[in-house]
């Protein structure tokens, strides 16, 4: 058990429907994120969380269980925006220090209970020492804003973390970084950390020792947690149809069984859909889309009872009609692929946060009046009796720029 | 996504990007951050992963070393943490 010199302050609550608020430490605060209901096609998602204005790139980061902090982490060139994303009644603590050079907050120290809610997103700027207590079974999504600096000794573009132990006495005093990246570099920085995690990575810590004369930082890197969590490779094999296939996430390894998930696409967009508790008996209907290659990786409830049908609706496909079922469990290090015209539905038992990301594609031959218009990219197919005839769908991929702009168009206020 | 870190000379379009940037502030942002990442493109080996997490509790070894936070050698440290953990200086 940590002995925890925070803990002992009472905290401050927020309630569970205020989605704009300030708390207490300058540009931290709660913001309202973009999300609304679903059509309530049965066995659809009931609720979509789009990405949020800025940058328009993610990562999640999942937390399993016995899962706590014995540190504080600052950033110093990097504003976290986190949703926490569990079903309701999931209660967090969140401890924060002000810890930036020439703040009028410097070194206050704070601490706030909120419910994890979908509605909305903590903003926690660059330089503000922060953990959290409660998180096990909790994923956050982090909607990053990244500084660049010139000569900052705080800064390392590697791993931008500083930690600090919970038990500390006294905190740093930081220089944080000043300059914000353009959107481009903000989508060549994920890029760039996806083609890193080609292969699973563990994360390190950064502390400040002093060595010798001098002080410096020095980073750690634990290898005792690579065989954490349940064998990947069997749940890989078992999803496998065609247009249809589980593939390995991309992620770093953050904690045991705990996982830090960054984009599958090259846009980096990921929306966040919730799936009520629809069971897993055979679906009524199956969902497709004819312009779109989807990615789903379900986020929370690890290791629950996952329901999957798929569809081959592909009229120039060899495996036109067939059909495949398959029973597999929630896990977040694998995400499932799904080719243009193949139908698909998702079956549990109960609530859970699901990533969407999409590639999306373009016939040689636009106008495609028997495809959806962009955007409107989704129809329900009857599962037992479909139509013989269906379109053959388009193969010439978008550029990733073509995805990033329906993102940001979706955030526009739209006509009723 | 299509790229690997292999296909990919991120070098060169790092620097298409940053030569790309409109106003001015962008250009300072994107030259010091090219300035940041091009000692680790040039030695891909020293890439971690890039992100900015707090990690879930360090094992008590480097907590310790942690909380002791003085030490006479790099050597010091390693022989602190254990065979485990892998101790980089930055």
């Amino acid at each position: 058990m940590t002995v925890d010199m925070m803990a002992v302050r009472e905290p401050d609550t927020i309630a569970s429907d205020v989605l704009d608020a300030e708390l207490g430490i300058e540009g931290l605060r709660f913001e309202p994120n973009v999300a609304r209901p679903l059509s309530s096609e049965r066995g659809w998602f009931d609720m979509k969380v789009n990405s949020s204005p800025g940058p328009l790139v993610s990562d999640f980061v999942t937390h399993g269980p016995h899962f706590e902090y014995s540190t504080l982490g600052i950033h110093v060139g990097q504003d976290d925006r986190l949703t926490f994303f569990e079903e309701p009644g999931r209660w967090i603590e969140g401890y924060f220090v002000d810890c930036r050079e020439g703040s009028a907050t410097l070194h206050r120290r704070i601490v706030r209970r909120f419910e994890a809610s979908p509605l909305r997103r903590l903003v926690i700027p660059r330089g503000v020492a922060h953990t959290f207590d409660g998180l096990s079974g909790v994923t956050t999504r982090d909607e990053p804003v990244w500084y660049s600096g010139e000569n900052n000794p705080h800064w390392n573009i590697n791993n931008d973390l500083i930690s600090v132990l919970r038990t500390a006495e006294t905190f740093p005093v930081v220089q944080v970084n000043d300059f914000r990246l353009p959107e481009a570099l903000h989508v060549y920085m994920t890029q760039l950390s996806q083609a890193v995690l080609d292969e699973p990575k563990p994360y390190s810590t950064r502390f400040k020792l002093r060595i010798g004369d001098r002080e410096q930082y020095v980073m750690f890197q634990e290898n005792s947690w690579e065989d954490e969590g349940r064998a990947l490779q069997p749940l890989l094999d078992a999803v496998q149809a065609p247009g249809f296939s589980a593939r390995r996430s991309r992620y770093a390894i953050t904690g045991k069984a705990s996982w830090t998930l960054v984009p599958n696409t090259g846009s980096g967009v990921a929306d966040v859909m919730h799936l009520g508790a629809v069971g897993v008996d055979a679906p009524e209907r199956l969902f497709v889309h004819r312009r779109t290659r989807k990615w789903y990786t379900v986020l929370t409830g690890e290791g629950a009872p996952l329901r999957i049908d798929c569809l081959d609706l592909r009229p120039d496909s060899a495996t036109f009609g067939q059909r495949a079922s398959f029973m597999t469990v929630c896990e977040p290090r694998v995400s499932y692929r799904i080719e243009p015209g193949v139908a698909y539905a998702f079956g549990v038992a109960l609530g859970v946060y699901i990533r969407s990301e999409n590639e999306v594609y373009v016939d040689e031959d636009e106008p495609r009046l028997d495809l959806p218009a962009f955007g409107r990219d989704f129809e329900a197919v009857d599962a037992t009796g479909f139509s013989a005839t269906q379109p053959v769908p388009p193969t010439l991929k978008c550029p990733d720029r073509v995805v990033r702009s329906m993102a940001r168009f979706e955030l526009e206020p739209q006509p009723h | 996504m299509d790229k690997s870190f292999e296909s990919v000379d991120w070098s060169e379009e790092l620097q298409t990007l940053v030569s790309q940037a409109k106003s001015r502030e962008d250009r300072k942002a994107a030259f010091a951050f090219a300035q940041a990442l091009s000692p680790y493109l040039e030695k891909p080996e020293l890439l971690k992963t890039l992100l900015g997490k707090i990690m879930q509790s360090p094992i008590e070894s480097v907590a310790i070393v942690a909380s002791e936070g003085v030490f006479k050698s790099l050597e010091e440290v390693r022989e602190k943490v254990g065979r485990t953990v892998t101790v980089v200086p930055l």
